[in-house]
């Protein structure tokens, strides 16, 4: 896969993810959960920013951007703060792969932004409650 | 974009909206990827820049030390037990993951320091790690192993996130 393959892979993920963390944050009450709704919104604020570096990169390399899906599929339990919780981390680790996917994809300039969004997204994933792991974006379906 | 390329575009959208489902192209091209799967002739093939066998060979040996030096010298801290026990766990891991070696095993004596003091240190050799980490990845030629180390290096940045600072340690 090329580098641009790559990037617009990424680039996908993080349209689902800006767009799922917007209906997260839609279902987090201000009043009853405020910090878990700051961490929401920090996510959003990070992963919206990536994407539009995302878009820049692709734009620069003389690609056209993936644009992003009219609306994305999310789970429907997401009523509570435990359910938007769960679901934050799962989406920050299914991040996690996504970038390390790209780290390995890439060279140079393009490999060291990676790394540190790799890096950056296994942190934030410990704010929704997760756990230090032996290798952050490690696919877990993969046979290793 | 090709054909291709929106393909995957769906289902890795798809894959982030429903949290986790690695159903992804993206991520299953992180199996193809996949350091230990780097004795695999289809894997190997599948590699976009195929190095020497050996090219990162001293690279690896050259991280593997380092990996065991910071270790040696971790101290231990009153309260601290677990963490260091942790960070042991990990770079086992780590340096299994190297050489395909299966000793999880790491000794250890870990010079017993007060636990603010034996915080700072532990920080200031696994930030320096961290940093060493980095520089391997981009250093390394071949993609499964720059994926690797970029791993090695967010599991330190997640265990330097949860320690305590020297001054709440020291309270």
């Amino acid at each position: 896969m090329s580098e641009v393959q790559a990037l617009q892979t990424v680039l996908a993920a993080e349209h689902a993810a800006v767009y799922v963390l917007g209906v997260l944050g839609g279902q987090t009450s201000q009043s009853a959960s405020p910090g878990l709704l700051t961490s929401i919104s920090e996510s959003y604020a990070m992963h919206r920013g990536r994407r539009d570096h995302l878009t820049r990169t692709l734009a620069d390399l003389g690609a056209v951007p993936a644009s992003s899906q009219a609306a994305y599929d999310v789970p429907s339990d997401v009523g509570t703060p435990e359910a938007v919780t769960r679901e934050a981390l799962a989406l920050e680790r299914s991040c996690a792969t996504t970038y390390a996917f790209l780290v390995g994809s890439t060279t140079g300039d393009l490999r060291a932004w990676a790394m540190r969004a790799l890096q950056m997204t296994a942190v934030r994933s410990l704010v929704f409650r997760g756990t230090p792991e032996m290798f952050p974006g490690e696919d877990e379906q993969a046979d290793r | 974009m090709t054909d291709q390329a929106a393909a995957t575009t769906r289902r890795t959208a798809l894959g982030v909206a429903l949290g986790g489902l690695v159903t992804v192209a993206g991520c299953d091209a992180v199996s193809d990827l996949s350091p230990r799967g780097d004795t695999s002739p289809s894997t190997a093939g599948a590699s976009p820049t195929l190095p020497p066998a050996d090219a990162d060979a001293e690279l690896v040996d050259r991280v593997v030390r380092d990996l065991e030096t910071t270790l040696q010298a971790v101290p231990q801290g009153r309260g601290l037990q677990d963490r260091v026990a942790d960070l042991r766990d990990m770079h086992a891991a780590h340096r299994a993951a190297l050489t395909g070696g299966r000793d999880l095993s790491f000794a250890t004596s870990g010079t017993p320091l007060p636990r603010a003091e034996a915080l700072r240190r532990i920080t200031r050799l696994e930030r320096a790690h961290q940093r060493r980490l980095e520089a391997a990845t981009l250093e390394a030629r071949s993609g499964s192993l720059a994926l690797l180390l970029a791993q090695m290096s967010a599991a330190v940045a997640q265990r330097l996130a949860l320690l305590p600072t020297a001054r709440e340690g020291g309270a």
